[in-house]
């Protein structure tokens, strides 16, 4: 496997706690990680520091659409041929990643994205999450054309022409549909992969709650209808 | 009587402000022209509120105050729409200032190392 320009990106807002095993994951793939530090008010950047890895961080909270336009950024001006989204409260698997980028290196897609709903797939999502994260799978399907297994899904690879040509201007987590919409306007070629996404009481306490995805559709729905 | 006192001299303070403003050229002169045709406006039909039944004619609902309140609703209303998209331009610039502030530091410290 060629891991020469493969960049990993991770977006982190106070994940001391799991923030170091997650980098010693990702290094077993790559040397190439980048992590965005979005204002934590803990040692995430400085347990990252002493990881070896590339560190930015932001000087204000902005969020993980914010962070992610950072890292991408950043990857690229460094020559990464692919992008891969790794979230750092744990939930996802270093393991994942040779299989989600082989599509892209095979030359066949743009864009894959990890599906915790495809056959292969392992979670162990509650019943809500998993009733929640179908609802946003029809929400993207409505709005964007884009039928997906899981449309919110944290572990994504992107070619560089994909990442470089996708424009984002959510700030928070709605970036993720905002994301779909691009693929779709810029015509790319997608695949989705089976991936595991482990949630513990940790990864519970730290992702969106379930009710959050509510005002994230709202808003969509607002930018939609009123700014095109 | 005494509602349409305060009203105007409420009206009156707030023209002020603005010609100060223009004083110091933190406002454009259609902007302030603007706003001080709704003060003078708002000043007219506090005195004569039979103004408001040439509206109400127009826009043919039964009262003048039903025409000012539909009317003020589709202005505020409008006014929201407007801030919305000026706060969101305004958070997309502090993110590219973050982003831009986030990168340039790491080159500086790649240089430094």
């Amino acid at each position: 496997m060629n891991t020469l320009k493969t960049w990993i990106f991770i977006a982190a807002y106070n994940e001391e706690q799991a923030i170091g095993a997650v980098i010693d994951d990702c290094l077993s793939v790559t040397q190439n990680i980048v992590v965005v530090d979005d204002c934590s008010a803990d040692a995430t950047a400085d347990i990252a520091q002493r990881k070896g890895v590339h560190v930015l961080r932001h000087c204000i909270n902005r969020g993980k659409g914010a962070a992610i336009r950072t890292g991408t950024a950043y990857a690229l001006s460094h020559g990464a041929d692919v992008i891969v989204h790794f979230d750092a409260d744990g939930q996802h698997h270093a393991f994942d990643i040779p299989k989600l980028i082989q599509p892209l290196l095979d030359g066949k897609v743009d864009v894959v994205l990890g599906s915790r709903f495809l056959s292969e797939s392992e979670t162990n999502a509650s019943m809500v999450r998993k009733m929640v994260l179908h609802l946003g799978r029809y929400f993207t399907w409505f709005f964007s054309g884009i039928r997906l297994t899981d449309a919110h899904n944290g572990m994504r690879a992107f070619s560089r022409d994909a990442a470089r040509s996708i424009v984002l201007t959510e700030d928070q987590f709605a970036y993720a549909s905002e994301l779909i919409d691009e693929i779709r306007r810029l015509k790319l070629r997608y695949q989705e992969v089976p991936v595991t996404i482990s949630y513990t009481d940790y990864s519970r306490s730290k992702g969106q709650r379930s009710l959050n995805f509510i005002s994230i559709g709202f808003k969509l729905i607002w930018k939609k209808l009123f700014l095109g | 009587m005494t509602i349409q006192i305060l009203i105007t001299l409420v009206s009156v303070i707030i023209i002020g402000k603005a010609l100060g403003k223009l004083h110091k050229h933190e406002v454009h002169i259609q902007t302030l022209t603007v706003w001080m045709l709704f003060w003078v406006a708002v000043i007219a039909l506090v005195w004569q509120p039979n103004l408001t039944d040439y509206l109400a004619h127009f826009l043919q609902v039964t009262r003048g105050a039903d025409a000012v309140f539909y009317l003020s609703l589709i202005g505020i209303f409008y006014l929201l729409f407007r801030i919305f998209i000026r706060l969101e331009r305004n958070d997309q610039d502090i993110t590219t200032l973050v982003r831009e502030i986030a990168l340039l530091k790491n080159e500086k410290k790649d240089i430094h190392s």
